[in-house]
């Protein structure tokens, strides 16, 4: 037995971690075990139920759950070279059987051994260490001293696994048959009333279900009934420390063995010297972390404990409470158990009035807080909440009351005064205000001019407006960032323009055709 | 990587703890425990209460109920996450993160019980338990809870009587912890495998005469001894 390839880690683990470990073992290596035990199971219950006699048909889960010894050093056999790194294919596994079945205290475990509660744990010391007789004994007392309880109770709580999986999947059956049939059966499966007919289909379906739960069980036992064995003999004979010993020895011996290495390893260490004291040379380098007049434990744990005792640190507390001065009267009281009627009428009574009085609150604070209550019915509206409609654009003020009421006219003045870029501004700024308080675009302070007008154009569509808009914000551009100005041919259309793009906002309609801007301003 | 049961949580502090998540079997076993407590208390208040006629039985339905429903969750929020049945196994519920249950997550587990009842006797919690890796059933899931094993270290100390020795090259920590681990549980080693154990050391402890007493001295030395 190789230590170095086992695939699970070696530690000593509580007897309930180990057989959790058995089960992790299952989770993570199914599809290696699943095929193999499919089939064996399966082909089992079939040659079962099929070589018994008709009329004891419906004992077949009772000799598919007796032979179960026999199944267990199969899944053992594949779980075995599976904790060392061997997966077996379902060829190796068949063909491994004819050696299982002579060579592994077979006979026994079907017959005299069969009621064993720790069957699990001990299967191992038969199949793996492959011993016999007195010395089978000893090893097996010596492996249940600290072992055999939880090896018992592992049997016992895997039997109530596959009662659980069977009850489930009859529960399962009830609840998803839609007709009453399913229901009849299992009630009339107490009274004996069923024909023929029934009692042949029941008995199918208790095979069924419990191979199943033998199928889905079973692996789990033996993972771990094998995981608890593991860890028994990992606490006998420290499988944790002979692992951790060997890592340790090859690593000292290469490092003996290179003298480069060492001369490396011996330059790395002084390194870390400086820097990270190592456990080793913290000693060396007393006094710089460490007083000198250290106690010894004894009296550093009394002085903790002095310290401890102190107001700040001591978790006392004074509580008060009420106290009864004659505790004797009340339980004088209770000593006669028949309670009158009277008093049981008064506590039925105020139980009552409390419920209805907490009904009646209830009723009127479902009345009072109504319409939050109904808000909460309703569906959540997936309308985002419509976003504040920012104030200042890059630094503009886009506000309606901000700008003068004729736009266009109060640019073009802008304008033939010389002052161009305030004039484009004004244009600009009367656009986003157009944009953001009537054309409801969701123009965010993060937004760039681009990003405005690509925006803008899933609003606006294609037409007049998303031109005129274009337009503007290239002359804006020109003006604002590269200073520019553009020659009064291109702007000049821009402030007719404005008219259009404003007033359509106001008749609310989009798509007007483009001639009617001429129009409009005629 | 090797197969294990245990996930890594990190603490603020860089502290990389190791939780034990519990399987199916030990809450299995657990759960009996606690059902055969409450089924005890339970028969108790009805015979108790049977003597008060109609009403004492009324009583005893309103207390079992309550019974059934918060003895989990009083004892996971008082009893730092372990009912009675999980005491006796060691077990105790937690958050994932190892952080105690909070009030919430416990009746969220707890009520959840239910579902993980379906069909019938935990079938739901069983399946869901063994598709997940930190065997959590679906009140768990639900919760963000974990039912972790408590590990109670009992021999921490050295039982070895020896003159502490400075270990005469560096150490890994896990070499170290290997070292002490030895020397903890020594007492349930022959002193034969002991030795073979200890020549496993290679040039520790391997050319040594007596190569176990030598660990032992080591791990003496690393647990905080001193010579005199």
């Amino acid at each position: 037995m190789n230590l170095d390839s086992i695939t699970a880690n070696i530690r000593l683990r509580s007897p309930w971690e180990a057989t959790d470990l058995g089960f992790a073992m299952v989770q993570h290596n199914a599809r290696w075990i699943f095929p193999a035990w499919t089939l064996l199971l399966f082909s089992t219950a079939l040659i079962v139920w099929l070589i018994l006699p008709a009329d004891y048909q419906e004992y077949t889960p009772w000799v598919v759950w007796w032979l179960k010894p026999w199944y267990d050093r199969v899944l053992l056999h594949i779980l075995s070279h599976q904790m060392f790194d061997q997966r077996l294919s379902t060829a190796d596994i068949f063909s491994a059987m004819p050696r299982l079945f002579l060579r592994t205290g077979l006979p026994g475990a079907l017959l005299w051994r069969r009621p064993s509660f720790s069957r699990g744990f001990n299967l191992p010391i038969w199949q793996l260490e492959q011993l016999r007789g007195k010395a089978r004994s000893e090893r097996q007392n010596l492996l249940h001293l600290q072992a055999h309880s939880h090896a018992v109770w592992l049997t016992i709580g895997c039997i109530l696994l596959e009662l659980v999986v069977i009850f489930s999947l009859y529960a399962l059956i009830v609840l998803l048959d839609p007709t009453d049939g399913s229901w009849d059966y299992l009630s009339s499966a107490f009274t004996n009333t069923f024909d023929e007919e029934t009692r042949y289909w029941g008995s199918i379906i208790y095979i069924a279900l419990s191979t199943t739960a033998t199928w889905l069980i079973e692996p789990l036992y033996i993972a771990a009934s094998f995981s608890l064995y593991l860890n028994r003999r990992t606490q006998l004979e420290a499988w944790d420390i002979e692992l951790a010993f060997r890592n340790m020895g090859e690593r000292l011996r290469a490092l003996a063995q290179a003298p480069l290495a060492i001369l490396l390893a011996v330059f790395l260490l002084a390194g870390s010297h400086a820097l990270f004291p190592s456990p080793v040379s913290a000693a060396e380098s007393k006094g710089e972390y460490l007083a000198e007049e250290r106690l010894p434990p004894e009296d550093s744990a009394d002085q903790i404990e002095a310290v401890m005792q102190l107001d700040e640190l001591s978790n006392m507390r004074t509580v008060k409470r009420w106290e009864r001065i004659k505790p004797e009267e009340e339980e004088d009281e209770r000593k006669s158990f028949t309670i009158p009627e009277a008093l049981q009428l008064l506590f039925a009574n105020i139980t009552k009035i409390l419920l209805w009085v907490s009904l009646i609150i209830l009723a009127v604070m479902l009345f009072v807080y109504r319409e939050r209550l109904l808000a909460m019915l309703k569906p959540l509206q997936r309308k985002p909440q419509p976003q504040a409609v920012p104030d200042t654009l890059f630094g503009m003020d886009i506000r309606p009351e901000s700008l003068p009421d004729d736009i266009a006219t109060a640019s073009r003045r802008l304008w033939e005064a010389g002052q161009h870029r305030e004039a484009l501004s004004l244009l600009y700024r009367g656009a986003l205000m157009h944009l953001t308080r009537h054309d409801r675009v969701p123009v965010q302070d993060s937004h760039t001019e681009g990003d405005i007008l690509h925006l803008a154009r899933e609003y606006l569509g294609s037409g007049q407006r998303i031109a005129w808009l274009t337009a503007v914000t290239l002359a804006w551009q020109e003006v604002a960032y590269a200073h520019r100005t553009p020659p009064g041919e291109r702007v000049e259309p821009l402030f007719e323009g404005w008219i259009g793009f404003a007033l359509r906002l106001r008749s609310g309609t989009d798509v007007q055709p483009t001639t009617s801007a001429g129009d409009m301003q005629a | 990587m090797r197969l294990d049961t245990t996930y890594t949580v990190n603490t603020p502090e860089g502290i990389a703890l190791q939780l034990s998540p519990a399987g199916p079997l030990p809450r299995l076993l657990a759960w009996l425990m606690d059902l055969l407590l409450r089924s005890v208390i339970s028969v108790t208040l009805i015979v108790i209460l049977s003597y008060m006629g109609k009403m004492g039985l009324g009583i005893a339905a309103i207390l079992i109920f309550l019974l059934e429903w918060f003895y989990p969750v009083y004892f996971e929020l008082r009893q730092h996450g372990q009912t009675p049945g999980k005491k006796m196994l060691d077990l105790y519920v937690a958050q994932a993160d190892a952080s105690p249950v909070t009030p919430s997550a416990s009746i969220v587990r707890n009520l959840l019980r239910v579902v993980d009842f379906l069909p019938l006797l935990y079938g739901f919690g069983l399946a869901s338990m063994m598709l997940n890796k930190r065997f959590q059933r679906l009140g768990d899931l639900a919760a963000n809870t974990v039912v972790l094993h408590k590990n109670n270290h009992k021999n921490r100390h050295t039982a070895v009587e020896t003159e502490p020795l400075r270990p005469p090259m560096s150490l890994t920590l896990p070499e170290q912890q290997a070292i002490m681990l030895f020397s903890q549980r020594s007492n349930t080693l022959t002193s034969s495998r002991q030795d073979e154990l200890a020549r496993l050391t290679g040039p520790l402890a391997g050319e040594q005469e007596n190569p176990a007493r030598y660990l032992h001295a080591i791990a003496n030395w690393l647990t905080g001894g001193r010579a005199a």
